[in-house]
């Protein structure tokens, strides 16, 4: 007994050392027959060439064959969610990738990724060999420009935000370090989210557009040759996956037209892509993709029904009242629906101006209480049923806060205030000293003035507006107050909530906080600068410092909570922070919701295999850990 | 005729002069601007926007100087046929309209042609034929041309095409043939899909040209010179197409001056709904990011079309109708 196991450990001790079965899988690599005839041609080198010298080995669920092409179709205002999947959302979406399970964190086109306790050091590699589209090597090179000549360029890089206490250090040509003078824990988090902040561009290509590398003349006659005024529009230009198709990039298809000459774009397969599957096989399977821009979303409807997409997100996810046109179509023309839940909070927020500085409305808008009895006073089933349920599909009731699936789900604050109680409500009115009523019946303040409020609509969806006066109508009925909704051109919006000039305002979006990270914490805190948490905090990031609106107490220690969790290096730290957070908000109810949005829809040809995890979030640029490298399609 | 010709292009200077002026304001009037709109994008979708990146921005887009200065910088270079930058295309207003205005001109051209080949001869044969059954269909089915939008139409069929034939019939051509030199094949797939907006131009498009001529000319047929040259035996095709019928046609030549934008144009909103590449579509984009050189640069490109169509129709008129001529 104890003989044989000595001598299978010398077996494997020499299976592990020989380094014959490295090479021996390496030259197993196979390739798409349309790359191979290229090979045999002499126009590119072989396969194991073109790989790093140690791909990434994504494992598929059915190992596939090559070829066919993928259609999506969307409107213009679309075309980048869409082309998100294809080219992996400029250079470096897939450096660190979430894997399958969504929150592990693993490489993409890096090799590995290390960082010290107190999160101020990254050192990252690069896979040996790694090659952009045109074939050139990957190296510090890029990354070096990144840092010096578009980071640290002034023009073209007004603000650095992440990265403004960061120095670069390259360790060879494949490794770098970044080392921040403050620990950055959610860092890795950020760049496996695809948040549009790349850190590697290829040199190579992008130096003939840039000032550091011409001489005014040169860059002059670049310009004319372009047709472009200022060489930053420019070098945005040439820099930008979405507009250059001459850009060499990272991701599994590259662009083969100019988008804004034709409506109807073209991607071909990367032949230096860096993944194979679990048999060698380069990636992507598939060879080409085609983005169909249209006019209008009825057209996407009308493509999908017509069975001319094969998988698509953009531009129907949103539209959850095709349901039924998409369903009928289904069987017959090959395509099934996947329904996947948005990391949204709510189908629709109503913020308060809580910093309001109107002498009558203010003392009310700033009031929790008021804001509580006014949620109390609305009838959610009824919104619910008019705007938000499809077939058996329904919007369940809750307030804006993190949703079910979130690690800090708190059933309480989901739930509270949001039974239809107008008697509660009105008592709670009258507790706030609004007991008398104008000549139309509408309550006036504890001090008789006559007080009516507005709700603030901006016009980016026209039913927005449908559920802010059904709201408001409800509250009138309900609870006598006298609220009336208004809807606005978008950039009237954003100029009156900016000066704020508002007394609620409602929109959808921001986070769910199915995953913790800097946009999710900072969406909830404001503390990261202008966004979606701000609404129900107008002031604390204005234009002009006069007209700066001191925050209340509450969003103030919200703020620096915010400020605390994203900062921290200890877990417990954060965990305690976050929970301070959703306390102030169960506290203060900045924002009322409805319920929860309807789940998005993807179409999916029922030819096309491997598809899965079509993330709605944006944490995950919708591709992330769907790896549309490894689809594959019976449609040849 | 030579003086007045030239005495109204020369007055074309100022008016144009005053219509750059004005499209300039009307495409400001809106609140905000194209940052705006663009940092309000951003900002819908969770990215971050700092004060810092908008300043750049602002100085990057010309934004921070007085209106006047962006004007005169427009102008300058309009008057060397620059038409400036698109900000949401990030590509030279002349190369984004170039592209677009082929397709334009000839769905316009055709539609136009289409509407009067049609128009016409019923329009005349329900005028002549007075109460007739014909009359009664013609005007029937003119009616509905002209109480259903377009845009309704060309759904209603694209949904019927569909449900006959299972197919997709949107766009110009199918997606295969874009960007490829045009062959035979390519011809025969657009018309495949040319058709439906040519049905639906035809019907809405021909019915409010069918009665207002039908109109015109039942006024002329009742008119005592009709009356006199019947009864001196002139023959009665003759005498329709010689004088009623080039009389009610004055009010068609007159609006050439608003038909030369149109062409520009090319039905927007079917273009929407149809996904046609046409300048249409551009221009509607254009307006909601307030792209505003873009915007301006068509509008203005449609108000000049609008003036030498007017000039146009104005000589078309002297030439046509001897009353004009005579009383220049």
């Amino acid at each position: 007994m104890k003989k044989s196991l000595s001598l299978l450990l010398a077996v494997v001790m020499v299976l592990a050392l020989c380094p014959v079965f490295a090479s021996a899988e390496a030259a197993t690599y196979t390739e798409a027959p349309s790359l191979a005839e290229k090979v045999q041609a002499g126009e590119l080198p072989p396969v194991a060439d073109r790989l790093p010298s140690n791909p990434q080995v994504l494992e598929v669920a059915e190992v596939g064959t090559y070829g066919g092409t993928w259609r999506q179709a969307v409107t213009s205002g679309t075309f980048n969610h869409a082309q998100h999947h294809l080219t992996g959302y400029l250079s470096n979406g897939n450096a660190l990738i979430y894997g399958q399970d969504k929150t592990t964190i693993t490489t993409g086109w890096l090799e590995s990724y290390e960082n010290n306790e107190d999160y101020t050091e990254f050192t990252f590699k690069l896979r040996d060999g790694l090659k952009w589209s045109d074939g050139e090597p990957v190296t510090t090179k890029d990354v070096e420009f990144w840092y010096n000549d578009i980071l640290k360029n002034e023009e073209l890089t007004p603000s650095e935000q992440y990265y403004t206490d960061c120095t670069l250090t390259v360790v060879d040509d494949t490794t770098w370090k970044f080392n921040f003078e403050t620990g950055k824990p959610l860092y890795l988090a950020k760049w496996a989210y695809n948040d549009g902040s790349p850190f590697v561009y290829p040199s190579h290509y992008l130096e003939q557009f840039h000032k550091n590398y011409n001489s005014e003349d040169e860059l002059a006659a670049k310009l004319s040759e372009e047709g472009f005024d200022d060489w930053t529009l420019m070098f945005q230009d040439r820099m930008n996956d979405q507009k250059n198709m001459d850009l060499p990039v990272l991701g599994p298809w590259v662009m083969t037209c100019d988008p804004a000459a034709t409506n109807t774009i073209t991607f071909e397969r990367n032949p230096y892509y860096w993944a194979v599957d679990q048999n060698g096989q380069q990636l992507p399977y598939i060879d080409s993709a085609v983005i169909s821009i249209v006019e209008s979303t009825d057209l996407v409807n009308m493509k999908v029904i017509a069975g001319e997409v094969d998988v698509q997100v953009a531009c129907v996810q949103e539209s959850f009242s095709n349901y039924p046109l998409f369903a009928q179509h289904a069987e017959e023309m090959g395509y099934h629906i996947e329904t996947s839940e948005f990391n949204e909070p709510n189908a629709m927020n109503f913020h308060f101006n809580a910093t309001s500085t109107d002498p009558v409305k203010a003392p009310y808008l700033g009031n929790a209480d008021f804001r509580k009895a006014l949620s109390l006073g609305m009838d959610r089933a009824t919104i619910i049923s008019t705007f938000y349920s499809v077939g058996p599909y329904s919007s369940e009731v809750a307030q804006t806060s993190f949703l079910a699936g979130s690690p800090y789900y708190d059933e309480e604050w989901a739930k509270e205030y949001t039974e239809f109680d107008a008697e509660t409500a009105n008592k709670m009115l009258d507790d706030l000293g609004m007991t008398e009523y104008d000549e139309n019946g509408f309550r006036k303040t504890a001090n008789g003035e006559t007080f009516d409020l507005v709700i603030l609509c901006p016009n980016f969806d026209a039913q927005w507006i449908e559920v802010a006066e059904m709201v408001a109508h409800q509250w009138r009925e309900n609870l006598k107050v006298n609220v009336n909704a208004t809807q606005v051109d978008p950039s009237l919006w954003g100029e009156r909530t900016e000066a704020n000039d508002f007394d609620i305002t409602n929109l959808t979006g921001s986070n769910g906080f199915l995953y913790v990270s800097s946009g999710s914490i900072g969406d909830w805190t404001g503390c990261t600068g202008y966004n979606w948490g701000t609404r129900f905090m107008p002031g604390v990031h204005i234009k002009d410092g006069d007209k700066a609106f001191e925050p209340t107490e509450d969003m103030q220690k919200l703020m620096d909570l915010g400020t605390q969790a994203l900062t921290t290096t200890s877990d417990e730290e954060r965990d305690e922070a976050i929970k301070g957070i959703i306390q102030l908000h169960k506290d203060n109810l900045w924002a009322i919701g409805i319920g929860r949005r309807l789940p998005a829809i993807n179409i999916i040809k029922n030819s096309y295999h491997n598809v899965a995890n079509l993330d709605q979030d944006w944490a995950y640029g919708f591709c992330g850990s769907s790896r549309p490298d490894g689809y594959w399609t019976e449609d040849k | 005729m030579l003086q007045y010709i030239v005495k109204r292009t020369l007055v074309l200077i100022p008016l144009l002069l005053a219509l750059s002026i004005v499209v300039f304001i009307i495409i400001q009037l809106p609140p905000g601007d194209y940052l705006t709109t663009y940092i309000n994008q951003l900002r819908s979708t969770g990215m971050e926007v700092t004060e810092d990146q908008i300043k750049a921005l602002e100085a990057r887009y010309g934004f921070d100087q007085p209106m006047y200065m962006q004007y005169l910088k427009w102008m300058k270079n309009l008057l060397k046929g620059d038409m400036g930058y698109s900000f949401v295309y990030n590509r030279p207003v002349n190369a984004l309209v170039g592209s677009r205005l082929p397709a334009t001109i000839a769905i316009s051209l055709v539609s136009t042609i289409l509407i009067w080949l049609i128009a016409f001869p019923i329009g005349f044969y329900s005028a002549t034929h007075k109460y007739s059954f014909g009359d009664y269909a013609f005007t029937g089915i003119s009616f509905f041309g002209v109480s259903v939008p377009e845009f309704l139409l060309a759904i209603l069929i694209m949904y019927l095409y569909f449900l006959v034939t299972r197919k997709y019939a949107g766009g110009l051509y199918s997606d295969v043939y874009a960007g490829k030199p045009w062959t035979w094949d390519k011809i025969v797939d657009m018309l495949k899909h040319v058709w439906i907006p040519l049905l639906v131009i035809a019907i809405t498009g021909t019915a409010g040209l069918f009665k207002t001529f039908r109109a015109n000319l039942l006024d002329e047929l009742g008119k005592p010179y009709v009356k006199t040259a019947r009864a001196k035996g002139v023959s009665n095709m003759r005498l329709l197409i010689k004088y009623p019928v080039r009389i009610a046609l004055i009010p068609f030549i007159a609006t050439v001056g608003w038909m030369l934008p149109g062409l520009i144009s090319g039905q927007t909103v079917l273009s929407m709904v149809l996904s046609l590449p046409t300048v249409g579509p551009l221009l509607i984009t254009a307006l909601q990011n307030q792209d505003m050189y873009l915007a301006g640069s068509i509008v203005f490109v449609m108000g000049l079309m609008a003036m030498i169509g007017t000039l146009v129709s104005d000589i078309l008129l002297a030439v046509t109708d001897p009353r004009i001529r005579n009383s220049m």
